[in-house]
């Protein structure tokens, strides 16, 4: 029928529109489900009500037969709710989540092969049982709670039989004054919805290319200011210097300001992983009989698309551990003079150029003897090893490969592989994450993260000949070397700062150079986690903006180094992992004592 | 040429609409709710208006008393857009002031024939 008045091409732009618009609908909706059965605000009932009568609509026009009319019963269902005649409870929200998720694959279906083979029969059939079942479940509800009497209750369904205008149930029992209107609306909780932020849908792909292209600019940026102060120096109080000398700097400013401003556009709340976690939670208590009362503080802080998506899994993961190992049934609960339900906290927040989640619950804590016990038995490390550290520094083993402390392995978590996948997804990201704890108590993951991965700010430090960027987000402290600074212990080079005693790592012997031992020089002190190290340095250039290139298929898994950089004369220089360096220290420092 | 406003909270209804009617030379200006109608009817003129019923912000209904209530849009042509079979809920559009109704789902033909006759008619 659309055949010549809509084309081809068109149409096929109609269904992609469609596979975005009802993807994001499905999205919201299967989020809010998880809300009216806590609280059945009007406008959210409502929101979810059009969502799906939307999707009906334009699935049905555009011929996906199955999904329109799944969504044409959800819509049923949905619509008792609006009207009062549902109570959206456990039961009714289980079934419409299982109908959202089903729709939600026809349309991925739909996108990837363009049709929907998807047996929907059983949904279905739940869904009407619903619609039917339900006639009852109001007229019962009012006798229970003695608003009608029984023989008012069998009347008004005869009447309901008869009526021409098929009304419904609850109408009726209005019409016939039975109860008010009022009463019948039982639940009215005015909560005023965000309005919707103006928003034009952009492909990632062209952010990254403006990314990129930002990016050179900072790089081109550089270089004209390694110029200019090779132009000062020559040309001493001359006009043409000056001149110049402004165009650099504004330059500069209009870079800088280019590259906020790109990467604002690619922040996304970090809602979109947050509202996730309503249902995640809802689902495990579930399955666990356990009993949680979620917080979550701070959705709308913003951070870079990729880093969402890369968040997801890791952050799933942590939720999961928490409520497994972590929260105890009711019953332990309260033998611990806890509150029966337990507390499960997200936050998240921006400091500095960081964005820091942490992740509470007040549930059985780190057992240190337990991880200890299991460092030991796994061959992990030696006794004396064990013996120096820190509780936090026990603690934060538990990230360490292959070490699981749970005593019972359940579906969801406890396979051992697990909170160093976490680590080393988190450090992808340039990012950090630490635990802290305290014994049957809680326990706080606290996860730290960059606002982009692109660009950051480094310290350009000088070994032996050649040049390193330090990220500056670990450099806490500079202090100049000199003789006996450095002490030896145990073959083990140390500096103490103010009583405490840190370790120090020559570059210049972990990669091999000519180490020649100078006492002078800079010691830079890094903060990764809960360690702090000291890194021998000879020189120090400076601070600078890098742009981080990955160092390509061939190079790519050189441990220790995150990426290069191109300077402004020209030359690449190799950006330190901090975290695989402490790593990798902790390793040679175990073989040079074997 | 002449303009035609589609309010519709779907962005897939409203790209097909807009496509239907450009190929036949109308020009399209878009809003979201009737809300958001209301506000770009303060820049954009419109020949005529469609608008679906069911809406968050202000629906159709709320919509079109609304915009009769301006004098410069008293007899603007306006198509509503519904499912419903609510013969109530048809007759206070009607009383509301809507011209037409259109079922969905949208039959391409039908809405180029009726958006065609109501501005022949006010011509």
């Amino acid at each position: 029928m659309e055949g010549q008045i809509v084309e081809k091409d068109e149409m096929q732009e109609i269904v992609a529109e469609f596979i975005a618009e009802s993807s994001e609908l499905m999205e919201n909706v299967i989020q809010d489900i998880v809300v009216i059965e806590e609280n059945p605000d009007e406008e959210v009932v409502n929101s979810i009500f059009r969502a799906v009568h939307t999707i009906k609509g334009t699935s049905s026009f555009l011929g996906f037969a199955t999904l329109s009319n799944l969504a044409h019963k959800g819509e049923d269902v949905l619509g008792m709710i609006r009207k009062k005649e549902m109570l959206p409870d456990r039961e009714v929200t289980d079934v419409l989540l299982e109908s959202f998720d089903l729709m939600k694959q026809l349309i991925d279906d739909i996108k990837e092969k363009g049709t929907e083979a998807r047996e929907t029969g059983s949904t279905i059939e739940k869904l009407e049982r619903l619609t039917k079942a339900d006639r009852k479940k109001i007229g019962e509800i009012l006798v229970e709670e003695e608003a009608i009497k029984i023989d008012e209750l069998v009347n008004a369904l005869r009447k309901q039989k008869d009526d021409p205008q098929e009304k419904k149930l609850g109408e009726i029992i209005v019409d016939e004054k039975l109860v008010t209107e009022g009463q019948l609306k039982g639940f009215l909780s005015k909560q005023k919805t965000q309005k919707e932020e103006q928003t034009i849908r952009i492909d990632v792909r062209k952010l990254d290319e403006l990314m990129n292209l930002v990016g050179e600019l900072v790089l081109g940026k550089n270089r004209l200011i390694l110029v200019n102060s090779i132009i000062k120096k020559d040309l001493n109080n001359n006009s043409t210097a000056d001149s110049f000398a402004d165009v650099t700097n504004y330059l500069e400013s209009i870079t800088n300001e280019l590259q906020l401003s790109v990467m604002k556009a690619r922040l996304v709340p970090i809602s979109k992983l947050f509202n996730k976690v309503p249902r995640l939670v809802r689902d495990l208590c579930g399955e666990s009989k356990k009993e949680i009362d979620l917080h979550i503080e701070g959705e709308n802080t913003e951070l870079d698309r990729s880093l969402i998506e890369a968040l997801h899994d890791p952050l799933v993961h942590i939720i999961r551990n928490s409520l497994d190992h972590g929260v105890e049934m009711p019953e332990d609960r309260k033998k611990r003079g806890k509150q029966g339900k337990g507390i499960l906290s997200m936050k998240a927040y921006n400091e500095g150029n960081h964005i820091i989640i942490e992740i509470y619950d007040d549930g059985n804590g780190i057992h240190l003897q337990a991880v200890k016990d299991k460092v030991r038995e796994k061959g992990l490390m030696t006794d004396s090893e064990l013996n120096v550290m820190t509780p936090k520094e026990v603690m934060n083993l538990i990230f360490i490969p292959g070490l699981s402390t749970a005593k019972k392995l359940s579906s969801v978590s406890g396979r051992g592989v697990g909170m160093d996948v976490v680590k080393t997804n988190i450090e992808k990201m340039n990012g950090q994450v630490y635990v802290d704890s305290v014994e049957g108590q809680w326990t706080r993951l606290i996860i730290k993260l960059p606002l982009t991965l692109a660009i950051m700010r480094a310290l350009i430090v000088k070994v032996a000949e050649d040049l390193f960027a330090i990220p500056l987000s670990t450099v806490i402290e500079l202090v100049k070397s000199r003789e006996g600074l450095v002490k030896s212990i145990d073959k083990n080079d140390v500096l103490v700062l103010r009583d405490k005693v840190i370790p120090v790592i020559d570059l210049g012997k972990i990669y091999s150079f000519d180490a020649h031992e100078e006492s002078d020089g800079y010691i830079v002190i890094c903060i990764i986690g809960e360690k702090t190290i000291g890194i021998r340095i000879h020189s120090v250039i400076g601070q600078e903006e890098v742009v981080i290139k990955p160092l390509g298929e061939f190079l790519g898994n050189i441990n220790g180094v995150g990426g290069a950089t191109i300077r402004g004369d020209g030359k690449v220089i190799l950006i330190l992992d901090m975290p695989a360096v402490v790593a990798n220290f902790g390793h040679q420092k175990r073989l040079l004592n074997n | 040429m002449q303009t035609i406003l589609v309010i519709d909270d779907s962005s897939t209804i409203r790209k097909l609409l807009s496509y239907i009617l450009r190929r036949k030379d109308f020009l399209v200006a878009e809003a979201e709710d009737g809300l958001d109608a209301m506000e770009k009817l303060s820049h954009v003129q419109a020949d005529l208006i469609i608008v679906d019923l069911n809406m968050p912000n202000m629906d159709g209904l709320e919509f079109v008393k609304n915009l009769r209530n301006n004098y410069y849009y008293i007899d603007t042509p306006v198509i509503m857009l519904t499912t419903t079979k609510d013969e109530n809920l048809r007759r206070d559009a009607f009383q509301a002031g809507v011209n037409m109704f259109l079922n969905k789902p949208v039959q391409p033909d039908v809405l180029l024939f009726k958006v065609e006759s109501l501005l022949k008619g006010g011509e």
